[in-house]
């Protein structure tokens, strides 16, 4: 029980930014748009903060792409090949058990 | 009939919580990326309004899950050991892993004779069990930085795409992770139509002695009445459509690769990408359908 209890805790405390976030921006807080915006860059800074971001993402763009289609193709070869294991141990399951009836 | 204890209420419970709060999440996130392909899904929910809401709600309850679960088990661990568990976090339990899967895939091809002996989780259930965390760890911190951005960005705001990418990274990896999992251990046979196992919490023992035979002695037994199976053929067709889609899915993926990820929105027309992204979604539609169909079903038979 106080593991649960512990955990419950713990739980809440995790979510409490969310729940605070939800309880004082947006509607509930009574802010639809926050008053932190673009508008505090001067031009010189929004450009040189922008060209970070454009650096960041253009790599971060070439390492995505190469995980992501590796990550796709190997997982829907391995589904195949574990399907087709999983049929295997299936068939030599029926032939000792004799259709699963003991 | 001899059924194994596999499952504790807590990881039940867990199982159930973050797998339909995932799915709902990847039914009310993907149609923001693919909004060309999916469009249908926010009109039909209500509205950008609605599936926002949900989104959100469903994050808000993946992360308390993550948390709550998290905490739980490792308390669990600490104060009653591993228990019937082969799971350990040593160098040598990861690399007897990877020789496992090596084995497996050869006996598969016919090319060893016997399987790996395997405890409790073998090598596919231990890689699902480190990733699912991960991955909804990093969905919760990117989600919640997206939720509310500032303070956080205050000093460059554009950083929100940067969070924004990865979050979307990890949810197209995602769809193949659900596809793999539920594909793996519900169409197959000898679990087709659905594996009751982390809904009830047993499975029978003749099943555990060809998947888990390592397990077999150290697990808790039941006698529960004898229940027929047999396998319909028809699970071939549902396997097939389940592993189409992936494979057409994956193909989305390379069209995106080719057009430079271009933020992850598929600019080109494919009628593949069409029928690929569609599909994903009905059937993640039809799995909330059957984990509610399987909770009840195994409530309604504590209760018998
Ligand atoms: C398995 C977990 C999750 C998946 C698969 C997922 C998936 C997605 C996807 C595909 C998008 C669309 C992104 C785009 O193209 O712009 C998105 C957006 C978003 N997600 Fe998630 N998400 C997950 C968890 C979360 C969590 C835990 C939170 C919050 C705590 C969250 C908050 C958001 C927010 C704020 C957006 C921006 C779009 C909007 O305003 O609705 N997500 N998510």
């Amino acid at each position: 029980m106080w593991k649960v209890l512990v955990a419950l805790i713990v739980g809440l405390l995790a979510v409490s930014p969310l729940l605070i976030g939800i309880a004082t921006v947006g509607p509930l807080g009574g802010k639809y748009i926050t008053e932190n915006n673009y508008r505090h860059f001067s031009p010189y800074e929004r450009s040189t903060v922008y060209a970070l971001v454009n650096d960041i993402m253009l790599y971060l763009n070439r390492i995505l792409e190469i995980l992501i289609t590796i990550g796709a193709f190997f997982v829907f070869i391995m589904t195949v090949l574990e399907y087709w294991k999983f049929d295997k141990m299936y068939k030599l399951e029926q032939q000792h058990h004799g259709g699963g009836k003991h | 009939m001899t059924q194994l204890l596999r499952f504790s209420p807590a990881q039940r419970a867990a199982h159930f919580l973050v797998s339909l709060s995932g799915m709902l999440l990847l039914i009310t996130g993907l149609p923001i990326t693919f909004s060309d392909q999916l469009r249908w899904v926010i009109d039909l929910m209500g509205g950008s309004v609605v599936t926002m809401l949900i989104h959100r709600m469903c994050g808000l309850i993946l992360a308390f899950s993550l948390a709550f679960f998290g905490t739980y088990f490792l308390l669990e661990r600490i104060t009653e050991g591993r228990r019937d568990s082969n799971l350990t976090f040593t160098l040598g339990f990861f690399i007897q892993l990877g020789k496992d899967m090596a084995q497996d895939m050869l006996w598969t091809f016919g090319l060893v004779k016997e399987r790996p002996v395997s405890g409790k989780y073998d090598w596919v259930m231990v890689a699902d069990i480190m990733s699912v965390p991960t991955f909804c760890l990093v969905e919760v911190i990117t989600g919640a930085i997206m939720w509310f951005p500032f303070p956080l960005l205050q000093a460059n705001p554009g950083l929100f795409f940067v969070f924004r990418v990865i979050h979307v990274a990890v949810a197209i990896f995602a769809i193949f992770f659900v596809f793999a999992h539920a594909t793996i251990l519900h169409f197959t046979p000898g679990n087709f139509p659905i594996n009751m196992g982390i809904f009830s919490g047993l499975i029978p023992k003749h099943k555990a002695e060809g998947e888990f035979p390592a397990w077999i002695p150290v697990a808790k037994k039941l006698e529960v009445p004898e229940e027929h199976y047999t396998f319909h053929p028809i699970g071939y067709v549902v396997g097939a459509i389940a592993c189409g889609i992936m494979g057409l899915t994956a193909y989305v993926v390379y069209l995106l690769r080719e057009e430079g990820l271009a933020g992850f929105r598929l600019l080109q027309e494919s009628g593949a990408a069409f029928v690929a992204l569609n599909g994903v979604i009905l059937v993640f539609i039809v799995y909330v359908i059957l984990t509610f169909y399987g909770i009840s079903k195994a409530l309604s038979k504590s209760r018998a």
